[in-house]
């Protein structure tokens, strides 16, 4: 087998290796899903207006200042510091998961209403304040 | 006796010419030189860097001309910066690094076929073309800081068989049917899979200079999405190669600002009927690494 045969079987190996072993399809729209709900205002997402109320609904029971559990959340503070400790990531999955264990550990549902979460994600993607 | 020498004269004369057109047939000449660079503009052409140099390329594409308080678009600017490698004779390898998304690109271009006259004979070169994008910016429509944005969604390919002819020295055409594929788009319209085809050409104007165009075709149906509010169309482009002997200075009008494939094929807003157009330039440069 000659020298150039061999360049164009690493080569040829190399492109199948790169072309197709990570070729997706996938559609921004349905992958990320846009997060306005028909109905819910989003604009105007305030901790003082929705986000208190909804920590209060499902965490406060046991996250409070010199509470059995950390952080605390009864505070526009530690909610801030521990939302974007996690870029997000957790406090959101937390209380819209059924699967995690905080809401289960309370004995508390996971949220559902889409409002709610599409307030909770605005809440969240802009800073957390 | 005089009839005899000229019948013996006009057989050698025969023989002669027969001879060297017969030796002419053993060896075959390869066309040289197709283009200039191995861009036309924009778009890659058929050539490549030669063997054991190292072609550093810096591509430059200024704002639009029709902005008069950004001094023509002369304070705006995008960038490449690239290196490109010719591996053996018949295959490059190259990286770049693209302002625009952030982008960081490789390829792979390997030469099947070498224009060529005398013992074999090729009407065409042909060269195949497979980059791939990685946008290190994540897309601006996806929510970062809830969602996780996968590392696939940042690439993209593009693949391009080129075949062109040079018509002596005074003209080439080439074409670059294209398939761009997006791992990620924006709407369920959307294609993932974009064919396009590519023409370019390049006419001799001096020893020195050569006048360039290329526009590349999205066929119809393809892409929805808009970019900055704005539909997508083809990218056209009009320049001139100046050879200098060690760089060569390609100065051209292009809509196009992104100088990878997946931008100035899928990504091209910007129309030459409004004058939405912009002044750009790729400076190459060779470097010798080993000598063949």
């Amino acid at each position: 087998m000659n020298r150039k045969l061999l360049y164009f079987i690493f080569i040829g190996f190399i492109f199948f290796i790169t072309t197709f072993s990570a070729c997706y399809y996938d559609v921004s729209d349905e992958l990320y899903p846009n997060d306005a709900v028909a109905g819910c205002d989003t604009a105007n997402v305030t901790y003082d207006a929705q986000i208190k109320t909804l920590l209060n609904s499902k965490c406060t029971s046991c996250h409070y200042t010199g509470g059995p559990d950390s952080p605390s959340l009864d505070n526009l503070t530690s909610a801030h510091e521990y939302a974007i400790s996690t870029n997000g990531h957790l406090l959101f999955d937390e209380i819209t998961n059924p699967n995690k264990t905080i809401p289960e550990h309370a004995n508390l549902p996971a949220i559902t209403d889409d409002c709610q979460k599409a307030q909770m994600k605005k809440w969240l993607e802009t800073g957390a304040n | 006796m005089k009839k005899m020498k000229r019948y013996l004269l006009t057989s050698f004369l025969i023989i002669f010419i027969t001879s060297i057109s017969y030796a002419q047939q053993e060896t075959t000449e390869y066309t040289k030189m197709t283009f200039y660079a191995n861009r036309i503009i924009n778009g890659h052409s058929v050539d490549l860097t030669p063997h054991g140099k190292l072609d550093f390329k810096i591509g430059h594409r200024m704002g639009r001309v029709d902005q008069l308080d950004n001094f023509f678009g002369i304070d705006q600017a995008t960038s490449r910066i690239a290196l490109e490698y010719g591996a053996t004779e018949w295959c490059n390898i190259g990286v770049g690094r693209n302002t625009t998304e952030k982008l960081v690109d490789g390829f792979i271009k390997i030469k099947f076929l070498k224009q060529s006259k005398g013992k074999r004979r090729m009407p065409i070169t042909v060269t195949g073309l497979s980059a791939m994008g990685l946008n290190t910016l994540p897309d601006p429509s996806v929510n970062t800081l809830i969602n996780d944005y996968y590392f696939t969604n940042r690439i993209t390919y593009a693949h391009q068989i080129l075949i062109a002819r040079r018509f002596g020295d005074l003209l080439s055409l080439q074409l670059s049917p294209t398939l761009i594929h997006r791992n990620l788009v924006q709407t369920k319209d959307d294609i993932n899979d974009v064919f396009a085809l590519g023409v370019g050409g390049r006419l001799k104007l001096s020893h020195k200079i050569d006048l360039t165009s290329e526009w590349y075709y999205v066929f119809p149906n393809q892409v929805y999405s808009q970019y900055n509010g704005t539909d997508v169309v083809n990218s056209f482009s009009l320049g001139i190669d100046i050879y200098t002997g060690k760089h060569t200075f390609q100065l051209h009008i292009t809509n196009s600002t992104t100088m990878a494939e997946k931008g100035f094929i899928t990504e091209t807003t910007e129309r030459w009927d409004k004058g939405q157009i912009h002044i750009g330039f790729n400076l190459l440069r060779f470097f010798t690494i080993a000598n063949y």
